[in-house]
């Protein structure tokens, strides 16, 4: 499964590599004798496409997604497709973007404050803990942000 | 004696009521973003840094430099009571800090990692002191065909150093290296990998990407890997934790060679906090007379490792004040930091910003003080932080990372760019690719491009400048070693297998 994921990757970073070297051709290698808007991106893409194909070469050489060049450091993070806990990660990263994109429909604020509700309890908290949390964090934020450093910070229908 | 001087105007602004509070704000939300595990400084710096964009540019470092060194300071009390290491670079601290708390001796040994952290901090800070104003003099001779073969090393060292996999941390450098690309050129005006978006017109903004590529990654690694571990009792009454005379005896050396080597660790570009701790840990190790007492709860394994972290965050300043390059993921997020607040740290700074730089460098002495008191009298407080539920935590972290992204432009898209770099960082931490290297291009980026534009332009577009000027020719034939040195190994390793 990671050794598929780390050549799923690494042909995406080579597609993205030809696509950039194409690009800066467009764009203009020189302008005279001095490097043009291309120059740059030409050689990102060239060796980029040098470590996508080395990341390549490294999952089919040894048969696993990757060799690593050192050794892992102990207490390291989880192992890349190590178990732990997917539908809470799931969760948490819906919740943040459903709350994101109600931003313009709710306002700033309650679109957090129902962010958080849902978050207190994804990751095992009290209803208690979730409504406590969802009133006093935003409000926190308003009066931090809005009040404090002035920031406009989008409104819902009911006007905050 | 121009050097006191100057230290002296330093304590001038560093010991300012703003100052001071700056200064107590940064150790004590970084000692506790230390104590929470998977949350690292790199991460709280971003996600402060919307919120610091009022500040002046000295009271917002000297929070940063307070964050960074309260993070190595708190990452031990988990690593001690918990076995869970707060932060990477206390990761070795767990082997015989946690035996002594086994033991019954948890609270010496937090005592000896504060006491170490502080000797070393303070060693660290004044060898900064005097080494930094030499190096940012040399510094000055630098052009810009130095600077172009200076950054192109600073590349090859942190992926050289950071990551398992070289390949993958040239990936990470190059694609950070690419988003600095985007938006309009400056010199020709065309823009450049926009897709039509009027809002990657101006480039991508750092904070977003580091905020997510930090702090919302954190998130998302924290809700998928649960980290709970039963905590040992221990007496962290002042008393408690003060080291014996026995214990000092045998620490005190272990501190100073820690110290040492955490300095000069740190200033490498990649090593960082965590190298230094553990090649700390290994000398002690090796000059020992009882090295089979590692392991087992030797006070010296936990001094020499927590004394590297503390004098390595001393040690990373000192190229990102210099030279305007930072060696690690947190130093890079304070340089973009200082950029969005109208500074751009490098020798200049020590010329044309005196206040600033020895500003910093006075509250470095401060906040060392601070830390000391807070770890001998409050770690009780912390070990109650502990219990907060992460339940309210972590969704907290990530709402005030929503709404202090949306408040530096006013608009959504930066915010909807922030949970891109999430996802992103996330497939980055479980595929193995380093965040740090793509931060530091990301910031970097435009400055090599300008350096070696500016290069050819002297030149008259003959390359050959970057190598037939000395110092620029000496950097680059470095950083040609440091890609060739790792393959020959390799190659020899191969004929011997045949």
């Amino acid at each position: 499964m990671a050794r598929a994921a780390d050549r799923l990757v690494g042909l995406l970073l080579l597609a993205l590599a030809v696509y950039t070297i194409a690009a800066a051709r467009h764009m203009g290698y020189l302008q005279g004798r001095i490097p043009g808007p291309g120059f740059a991106p030409f050689w990102i893409g060239v060796g980029l496409a040098v470590a996508a194909l080395a990341v390549l070469a490294g999952t089919w050489r040894y048969g696993k997604p990757t060799e690593p060049d050192t050794p892992p450091e102990p207490g390291a993070p989880t192992e890349p497709g190590a178990p732990g806990r997917p539908a809470t990660l799931l969760a948490t990263a819906a919740v943040t973007v459903a709350a994101v994109a109600l931003v313009g429909t709710l306002g700033l604020l309650a679109a957090l404050g129902l962010m958080l509700l849902a978050q207190v309890r994804i990751f095992g908290g009290t209803w208690r803990a979730a409504v406590l949390t969802a009133i006093a964090l935003p409000l926190v934020f308003h009066v931090l942000f809005a009040l404090w450093f002035k920031v406009q910070l989008p409104p819902g229908p009911w006007g905050f | 004696m121009d050097t006191l001087r100057l230290l002296a105007d330093g304590f001038g602004v560093a010991l300012q009521p703003i100052s001071l509070f700056g200064a107590a704000v940064g150790v004590l939300v970084g000692q506790l973003i230390g104590v929470l595990p998977g949350i690292g400084p790199a991460a709280a710096i971003a996600i402060l840094l919307p919120l610091v964009s009022g500040l002046d540019a000295t009271t917002a470092m000297i929070m940063f430099v307070g964050i960074y060194y309260g993070a190595m300071y708190g990452g031990t009390i988990t690593s001690v009571l918990l076995r869970i290491p707060g932060e990477s670079s206390s990761v070795i601290t767990t082997i015989d800090g946690y035996e002594m708390a086994v033991q019954g001796r948890g609270g010496p040994a937090l005592g000896i990692a504060a006491i170490g952290s502080f000797i070393a901090g303070t060693l660290g800070v004044v060898a900064f002191t005097f080494l930094a104003p030499s190096l940012a003099r040399v510094a000055l001779a630098f052009g810009p065909p130095e600077y172009a073969g200076l950054l192109v090393l600073s590349f090859s060292l942190i992926v050289y150093l950071t990551g398992r996999n070289r390949a993958k941390g040239a990936v990470a450098t190059l694609l950070g290296l690419w988003l600095s690309v985007v938006g309009v050129d400056l010199i020709s005006g065309l823009p450049r990998f926009t897709f039509g978006q009027m809002k990657l017109l101006s480039g991508i903004e750092f904070v977003p990407v580091a905020v997510g590529l930090f702090g919302l990654t954190e998130i998302l690694l924290s809700a998928h890997d649960e980290k709970t571990a039963p905590m040992v009792r221990a007496d962290l009454s002042l008393r408690g934790v003060l080291p014996t005379a026995a214990d000092w005896v045998a620490s005190r050396w272990a501190i100073v060679r820690g110290g040492l080597i955490g300095f000069f660790v740190g200033i490498l570009p990649g090593a960082g906090a965590t190298a230094a701790s553990m090649i700390a840990y290994a000398a002690e190790k090796r000059v020992s007379r009882h090295p089979e007492r590692f392991g087992k709860g030797a006070i010296e394994g936990v001094a020499a490792p927590e004394a590297a972290n503390n004098s390595a965050a001393v040690g990373a300043m000192v190229p990102l004040m210099t030279l305007g390059i930072p060696g690690s993921a947190t130093t890079a997020i304070m340089l973009g930091g200082l950029l969005m607040l109208g500074l751009r740290p490098g020798p200049l700074l020590f010329q044309q910003h005196p206040q600033f730089v020895w500003g910093v460098i006075a509250s470095m002495y401060v906040s060392n003080i601070l830390l000391v008191i807070l770890n001998m009298a409050a770690i009780p407080a912390f070990v109650a932080v502990l219990r907060v539920t992460r339940a309210v935590l972590l969704p907290s972290i990530v709402a005030l990372a929503v709404v202090g992204v949306f408040s530096l432009e006013n608009h959504v898209f930066e915010v909807w760019l922030a949970l891109l770099f999430a996802g992103i960082g996330y497939i980055m931490h479980r595929l193995d690719y380093p965040p740090a290297p793509l931060v530091l291009a990301l910031v970097l980026g435009n400055i090599l491009e300008e350096s070696v534009r500016q290069s050819l332009l002297i030149s008259h577009g003959n390359l050959a400048i970057f190598v037939t000027r000395p110092l620029s020719g000496a950097l680059l034939a470095l950083t040609a070693l440091l890609i060739v040195l790792p393959l020959l190994p390799r190659r020899k390793g191969a004929a011997r297998q045949q």
